[in-house]
């Protein structure tokens, strides 16, 4: 990097530039006479970063840069520049050393406006100097360079100077050598007094007490100012301070944002670990790391996990009829976007819809980048499951006592389990020679067998004939009379299905009320069989019974008879064709939803779907719903590329099981198709059937630990909550494709039974030996002892639900088990995919090994924290500078990219980075070197002469001033008020805010609570905790700028209103703040003057002068002499705000002392760090 | 200042336009104190990190417009939720002749994106306007009985049938129609507007926005749709409230009368010019320049929300909700107070309108709400010979469906969906031209016959006749400059007058 000395070149001579020009080389070129007399203006020694670019880039890149090249030249590479125009034969836009023999300097001097560079329709124009600027630079050669920040920073001595020995560290003599070099001088340190209150608010966000502040003006100790920065940088606050900057990085909202804008999610935890982070001063590797990639350290500890969270804080769209896929790729963008403001300081957003006009970032980069975000297991449309979980990744955050809770739940249902396999083991072995004996008997009474276990264990039954169809009524339950109850109430008597092949009357439904005593079940099944009607008790009925004894409320939302309005089912727009037996449904914008209730299970009871199929030729099915109960969270037999597969969803695409067949069904062919699943809430415990056979599967989602109840109804249907098929809401039709025969069962189903739905006939040509075994499984099913092993491991299983329910899930970072392919996409848009590209790092920005892939995020996190990455160290060491200093050494601390600012001590900006990196990383280390520096200890106050040269202090001739953020002006008034209470973490609270404000914002507007339900202490928490709602953010704390946290913010506003006025001249949270210190003050001392004083101290933390001293005692003589004449006044003063009044004052006295410090506050000094 | 140092600047100074002036005419009043130069300041501020002093009462970066202006104030008024075309302004007689009958595929799939609410459905039956329309103007425009009172001002309105946007949700298509782009974190127009041309009156912000109220729910306009994104905060639009307090705030504290407040800034002058003296820091003045605007907003901002001078005749004008506060009745009488004062840019936003369902029931009443205010204002900025001079602008977001949403055997339960293929604004006043309509759909209001608009192109004619052109007003962020128009964009020379 150059060397900070810049002498003007060819000082007063403008007539010695083409002398210049032509040392040492052949060129006569002369210049003309306007850009000549400007040439004193530009630098001796040319610097292309420096001097160079930012001409070229600002007037020049967009046309002739890196994405566009008009007429075939790009000026922003250097072989490019110097080769011969390809549209201008035997022409080159550079010829190094020849000006007249180049393009770029003859266009942009030419008169002739049509071939004049810029052109006119640009709005763009050279001024003279920089147009002699890029006539020397042609002149001495055109010398190309990496951008300044994309070469890794070096460490430079800076030149002495006389300052020197003010130096305190190194930054010092960097900030002296410039200073010399532009003849200024640094200022005297700022008096102690200033200089107390002036580290406190940087280092705290807080003020000073009086007493610390007299404590330390009395320390006279050659170390008070180092012990004093060491307190600070050891004490909570301070990491509240660091916290609440980061906060607004991560864009940390309490809400959602965009259109519902709902809020309920739990976040503060990630808040609450931000603050500890600074709290044990978490290198800054670490703290990045753990936030981009937590997850996937190896054994990732749940608070490492929990620092995840970063990359789930951004909005999230919960507005019905969004694009799911399209509003995935939002959030992954986001965060793209994000890790370039937060951590690259690079504008990736540019090189979204095209190659970044001026920087190294491609669209191809954009999209590499990207695919590290692109595996996040999440959809969307950001809806909550049931019970309020979130969507995409989560991780529980138990209290201590409801992990006790569940470690213990986890045990029972562990032992249950190992309880229910023995049983499983020795029912099996017992019922083996009855089955065996059964497989060697007349096969008929196996299918009489088979049919009784099947008929019993089903819920329903759909033939899909059309004489039945008329109003879905044959339903082997029929839904209006005969409802199939869990409740076991002796009118629900299930009726037959017709034509079933069975006896004629109903199947006998009423339901022990007790535990079955284990009784040979076997036999009573034998005689039934014999005597040709059924005993059979509905074991499954049984169990859920169980279930339904004093549990859960997700158990208990079973009960589909629960439900008002239960309504029969219909199939619209069916359109027959010959099916299976008899007719079937062809599928064509139909749907078919069975009555209420039917097929509503959860993830802990037995079910099995089973059915037949025939797929549509042609197209394959992409992702289509055959079966489902699914709305949100529920279940969905579906095909996807035409494999079948099931879902069991509590929220997509996380919370779930998802197991698909992995060979394709057959296209136009009827199909049987049966799923069978254990209540297990594992994929395990499903299994897949193609013509009574189980097929091979793989497993997608293996995490079920919510209820999978449907949620909010049908899509189309609204609140049916039942068994469905056809057209849904933003999903492929199972269109073209047809159905026959569903059954559900409220059963797992054994796979002989399966094996029997698809083809009785089978029986006939079995072997003894393999039948005998597969019945001894149906016949075991029924034996009392395994029922009741089953309900009691639903039971526990049941209590483990219901802990686990109640404890709150964090959103968190987490990659789908299946890589998503990455694509470039055409002009950002969503769906439309050009070259796909694995995820990966810009290599133009910094490539350590090119041949190593970068494939997740912590490979990314990896590479940001690479010894020799240009960018992390500098962009992060530059947001701690703009914090203690107001403005960054680069100020658009945002971009260091090449439409930036250049930094205005770039030498010192790499001492900083690699000092940061030396001190691994250490965050606090380089905030005490900051805070220690001479420079930041020096006065702010400015000479008139001193501001006309340097008025933005980017040179630092002076200490730091600048307006204070929102949090530290507000946090100011409640700690000067003695209000301020100083618990960290927690829940947002609700402070004062004027009616309405919430109205008309989205959802939950009308939550925010009335004053009378707020915790009286909640008014004066620190205003990091406020409850932020994205779409109207804290009133009066947005009009002093508070980052909206819609995005990631590195740099606030600091704007000046009149609103800012009247926050701080009417809000009733300062006019509190003001009686209180009226009341500290007057409670101290008596003496009047003194009081003014005091107030006027808590205000500033500084001693009066003479001159404001003298204009707030004759303040407080007219207000008590005002007031003295109106009581109803005073009353009203003093009414302000829920913190008491002392009832020991003087209340004149008090409510004129509390316009001095109404006075005092509003007054600059009060809310300018200075 | 070094050669460097001006390198360095340069890099967010003068690119914004902000760089060679002078203002604070606003600290008048401060006798005795210099005024102060704000270009330093402004020019830090283009890179967010530091302050823009007394800019709100300057006259923008446009010391005069790139072209002579037709408008010098906008009204920008919102239907957020979507008001359906077909029923209203797009008249259709084929819909009333092929009423349930399916809209050709051909016209649907030609139509664009369809909002995921309704694409599900199983047909896509046509269905009539859900009132009458009839004729009204010299020009015999068809208008619906759901807007009788817009048709009497019709001689005065320019119609553009052919807005179309891509956006097909709320969220994105409002902030769109907006700001220009999708997401929120870009200026809003009015911001955009407020950045170029400054204020005619130091007493009261430029850019004021008053949010109706109305019992919808779902739909929601929040503060980026007025924000002022990259633009330094001060020029996002201020809220006029219903209620005690017409701007947050801006209520002095129980116990504290006016001259009691003129007492206390006199005091805080005090102090301020002494900290002056000690630190000789310019941004002091500027504080308090915002101080005195503060005091003078305290009676300004009260005075014009007060309507207790306002005759019988024209409240009777606004209709009966005129008397209620924070009805759109009541915001459009306030509007016309506000442009009378000389405010820039006045944005009211109506919520509601979002009927998927029961549009027969729900529609009528809240084009009731709307129709009278939005007429009178038109009728009452011209008799004051207002509306020469100010742009009034009237639509959605998007449109709605000309097929039901819904079955449309249960007329009652039907409603309309999103639409973004086309729907209808209308201009009047500052140099649009009158009694006139612009574009046509085809047959079924679904798609653009000819002469589409672009929101761009909406925004692009906006600032034309504010004298802007919207290419080259521009603003330098994050490596590339900005414009309300994006990348696109271009005036309709055909709704000029």
């Amino acid at each position: 990097m150059r060397s900070a000395s810049r002498e003007g070149w060819l000082a007063g001579s403008g007539a010695a530039l083409s002398a210049i020009l032509l040392a040492g080389c052949g060129s006569t070129y002369t210049p003309p006479a306007e850009i000549a007399a400007v040439a004193k203006d530009v630098p001796a020694e040319l610097d292309y970063n420096w001097d160079v670019r930012p001409i070229l880039s600002q007037n020049c890149f967009n046309c002739h840069g890196n994405s566009v090249q008009k007429s075939g030249l790009r000026l922003d590479v250097a072989a490019n520049a110097y080769g011969e125009l390809p549209e201008n034969k035997g022409k080159h836009a550079i010829t190094p050393r020849w000006p007249e023999k180049s393009e770029l300097i003859r266009r942009i001097t030419s008169e002739d406006s049509d071939e004049h560079m810029p052109p006119r329709e640009s709005h763009k124009v050279l001024a003279p100097v920089e147009i002699a600027t890029l006539v020397k630079w042609v002149s001495e050669g055109a010398q190309y360079q990496q951008h300044w920040a994309y070469i890794p920073p070096k460490e430079v001595q800076p030149k002495s100077t006389p300052f020197d020995k003010h130096a305190i560290n190194p930054i010092d003599r960097y900030i002296y050598a410039r200073l010399d070099t532009e003849k200024l001088q640094p200022a005297p340190e700022a008096d102690k007094e200033t200089l107390i209150n002036r580290v406190y608010l940087t280092l705290t966000g807080l003020p000073p007490s009086l007493e610390q502040v007299d404590a330390f003006v009395a320390d006279k100790r050659s170390d008070a100012y180092e012990r004093a920065v060491d307190g600070l940088l050891a004490s909570p606050a301070y990491a509240e301070r660091m916290a609440q900057t980061w906060l607004d990085v991560a864009r940390y909202a309490d809400t959602d944002g965009y259109l519902n804008d709902s809020g309920g999610r739990l976040l503060h935890p990630y808040r609450d670990w931000v603050i500890g982070a600074f709290r044990k001063n978490l290198p800054y590797d670490k703290f990045v790391t753990w936030q981009l990639a937590g997850d996937q350290l190896p054994q990732a500890t749940p608070e490492q996990k929990l620092a995840t969270s970063f990359l789930r804080m951004g909005k999230r769209n919960a507005e019905g009829g969004i694009i799911d896929e399209e509003w995935r790729v939002e959030y992954v963008n986001e965060r793209t976007e994000l890790v370039g403001s937060a951590f690259m300081g690079l504008t990736v957003a540019c090189a979204k819809c095209h190659d970044h006009k001026y920087d190294v970032i491609s669209q191809a980069d954009y999209y590499s980048l990207a695919g590290f975000f692109n595996n996040m297991d999440e959809g969307g449309i950001h809806g909550t499951g049931p019970g309020g979980t979130p969507m995409g990744p989560t991780l529980p955050w138990p209290t201590k006592e409801q992990q006790d809770a569940l470690d213990l739940a986890h045990q029972l249902v562990k032992k249950q389990q190992d309880e229910y396999r023995n049983t499983v083991k020795v029912v099996v072995e017992e019922v083996a020679p009855q089955a065996a004996a059964l497989a060697r008997a007349q096969r008929s009474e196996v299918a009489l067998l088979l049919s009784a276990s099947i008929d019993a264990g089903t819920q329903a039954y759909y033939p899909l004939d059309s004489t039945y169809i008329a109003s879905f009524e044959p339903l082997m339950i029929e839904p209006a009379k005969g409802r199939f109850s869990f409740e076991g109430g002796d009118d629900d008597v299930p009726v037959r299905p017709p034509g079933a092949g069975l006896p004629a009357g109903p199947v006998k439904a009423k339901l022990p009320r007790e535990r079955l005593a284990a009784t040979d079940l076997s036999k009573a099944l034998g005689r039934a069989i014999k005597e040709g009607r059924y005993e059979f008790q509905n074991a499954i009925a049984i169990r859920n019974r169980r279930l339904l004894v004093g549990l859960t409320e997700e158990v208990l939302a079973w009960t589909p008879s629960g439900r008002a309005g239960d309504q029969p089912g219909a199939v619209n727009n069916a359109q027959f064709i010959e099916g299976v037996k008899g007719q079937a449904v062809q599928l064509h914008d139909t749907i078919g939803f069975a009555a209420k209730g039917v097929g509503a299970f959860d993830r802990l009871q037995e079910f099995s779907l089973d059915l037949w199929l025939k797929l549509r030729a042609g197209e394959p099915y992409k992702k289509a719903s055959v079966l489902y109960n699914q709305s949100r969270s529920g279940y969905d037999l579906l095909l996807e590329n035409n494999r079948l597969k099931f879902d069991l969803v509590h929220v997509a695409p996380y919370n779930m099981l998802s197991v698909r067949a992995v060979e394709p069904l057959p296209q136009e062919k009827w199909t049987h198709v049966a799923m069978t699943y254990d209540g297990s809430s594992r994929a395990a415990g499903v299994k897949l059937f193609v013509d009574g056979v189980p097929v091979r599967t793989e497993v997608y989602r293996d995490r079920l630990t919510r209820t999978s109840m449907p949620r909010g109804g049908h899509s189309l249907l609204g609140s049916y909550y039942g068994l469905a098929f056809g057209t849904r809401r933003a999903q492929e039709e199972f269109m073209g494709g047809a159905i026959d025969e569903i059954r559900v069962f409220n059963k797992m189903l054994s796979p002989v039974e399966v094996r029997y739905l698809h083809d009785p006939e089978f029986l006939d040509n079995i072997d003894s030996v393999a039948l005998g075994k597969q019945l001894a499984e149906v016949l075991a099913a029924q034996d009392a002892r395994m029922v009741n092993a089953k309900v009691d491991l639903t039971n526990v299983r049941a209590v483990e639900a219901k802990v686990e329910a109640r404890i709150p899930q964090l959103m968190v970072a987490g990659d789908a088990p299946v890589a998503r392919p990455n694509y470039i996409l055409d002009r950002g848009i969503y769906d439309k995919y050009l070259k796909e590209t694995p995820p990966g790092v810009p290599a133009r920005v910094f490539a350590p090994d090119p041949t190593q892939p970068l494939r997740r995020r912590i490979d990314l996190a990896k590479w940001l924290f690479h010894a020799d990455n240009p960018l992390t160290a500098r962009v992060f060491v530059n947001r701690l500078w703009q914090l203690n200093f107001g403005a960054g050494i680069v100020q658009t601390v945002q971009d260091f990219g090449t439409q930036g600012a250049n930094p205005t001590h770039p030498e010192l900006l790499d001492w900083l980075a690699i000092e940061f990196v030396r001190s691994g990383w250490d965050i606090a280390h380089m905030q005490k070197l900051i805070v220690m520096s001479a420079t930041y200890r020096q006065s702010s106050n400015v000479s008139p002469e001193l501001h006309e040269k340097d008025s933005t202090n980017r040179l630092l001739a002076r200490g730091p001033r600048y307006r204070l953020p929102a949090e530290m002006i507000r946090d100011g008034a409640l700690f000067a008020g003695g209000l301020l209470v100083d618990h960290v973490g927690g829940d947002a609270v609700f402070p004062y805010q004027p009616d309405g404000v919430w109205e008309g914002n989205g959802l939950g507007a009308n939550i925010y609570p009335s004053e009378l339900d707020v915790p009286a202490d909640e008014f004066h928490r620190r205003s990091m905790y406020t409850y932020i709602k994205r779409n109207a953010q804290p009133a009066s704390m947005l009009i002093f700028d508070m980052a909206d946290r819609n995005v990631a913010t590195v740099a606030r506003n600091i704007s000046n209103t009149p609103l800012q006025a009247l926050v701080l001249l009417n809000d009733p949270q300062y006019m509190e703040a003001y009686r209180k210190m009226a009341e500290r003050a007057a409670s101290t001392t008596a003496e009047p003057k003194t009081q003014i004083e005091n107030v006027f101290r808590l205000a500033t933390r500084r001693h009066p002068s003479p001159a404001e001293l003298e204009a707030l005692v004759a303040y407080r003589d007219a207000e008590s002499a005002r007031l003295a004449e109106s009581k109803q006044d005073v009353d009203k003063l003093l009414n302000i705000g829920v913190a008491p009044v002392d009832p020991q004052l003087d209340r004149v006295q008090l409510a004129s002392l509390t316009m001095v410090a109404a006075a005092a506050m509003n007054s600059p000094d009060a809310y300018t760090l200075r | 200042m070094s050669d460097r140092t001006r390198r360095d600047s340069q890099s967010d100074n003068g690119r914004n336009g902000v760089s060679r002036r002078s203002v604070l005419a606003g600290a008048v009043g401060l006798g005795g104190l210099a005024l102060v130069d704000a270009v330093s300041s402004r020019a830090f501020a283009g890179a967010g990190s530091a302050v823009a002093s007394g800019s709100i009462i300057d006259k923008g970066v446009l010391k005069t417009g790139h072209i002579p202006a037709r408008a010098k104030r906008v009204v920008s008024i919102q239907m957020c939720g979507a008001v359906s075309q077909v029923d209203t302004f797009d008249y259709k007689p084929t819909l009333i002749k092929r009423h349930g009958e399916e809209i050709p595929p051909s016209v649907k799939n030609a139509g664009g994106r369809i909002s995921a609410m309704s694409n599900g459905q199983t047909a896509y039956p046509l269905v009539q306007p859900i009132a009458k329309f009839r004729q009204y103007g010299g020009n015999g425009k068809w208008i619906s009985d759901l807007m009788p009172y817009t048709g009497r001002v019709v001689d005065d309105l320019c119609f553009i049938h052919t807005m179309t946007t891509e956006h097909v949700n709320h969220d994105p298509a409002s902030m769109f129609l907006h700001t220009g782009f999708q997401l929120s974190g870009r200026p809003s127009a009015g911001a955009w507007v407020n950045y170029a041309l400054g204020t005619d009156n130091a007493n009261m912000p430029s850019f004021i926005v008053m949010k109706s109220q109305h019992q919808s729910s779902g739909v929601a306009a929040n503060g980026g749709l007025w924000g002022s994104g990259f633009l330094p905060s001060h020029f996002q639009g201020v809220e006029l409230r219903a209620g005690a307090d017409p701007v947050l705030y801006v209520r002095s504290p129980d116990g504290l009368d006016k001259k009691d407040r003129r007492a206390e800034l006199d005091v805080i002058t005090r102090l301020a010019q002494a900290q002056y003296a000690a630190s000789g820091d310019p941004e002091i003045l500027s504080k308090l320049a915002q101080y005195e605007m503060a005091y003078r907003m305290q009676d300004s901002m009260p005075e014009v929300a007060d309507l207790s001078n306002e005759p019988k005749y024209i409240m009777d004008l606004y209709g009966p909700e005129a008397h209620i506060p924070g009805t759109f009745a009541r915001n459009c009488l306030l509007t016309r107070r506000l442009i009378e004062r000389g405010v820039k840019f006045v944005q009211l936003v109506q919520l509601g309108w979002d009927h998927h369902s029961k549009i027969t029931a729900r529609h009528p009443p809240d084009c009731m709400a709307v129709d009278q205010p939005s007429a009178a204002l038109v009728a009452d900025l011209k008799q004051r010979g207002l509306l020469d001079d100010t742009l009034v602008m009237w639509g959605g977001e998007f449109g709605r469906t000309s097929y039901a949403q819904g079955s449309i055997s249960d007329v009652e339960a039907m409603g309309r969906d999103h639409h973004g293929g086309c729907f209808t604004y209308w201009l009047a006043g500052g140099g649009a031209k009158a009694g006139h309509s612009y574009g046509e759909t085809d047959e079924f209001s679904y798609n653009i016959a000819r002469d589409p608009v672009t929101v761009h192109d909406l925004h692009a004619t906006m600032m034309h006749l504010l004298g802007i052109d919207h290419e080259r007003l521009t603003y330098h962020f994050q490596g590339r400059d900005f414009r309300l128009t994006d990348v696109a964009g271009k005036v309709v020379k055909g709704v000029l007058a």
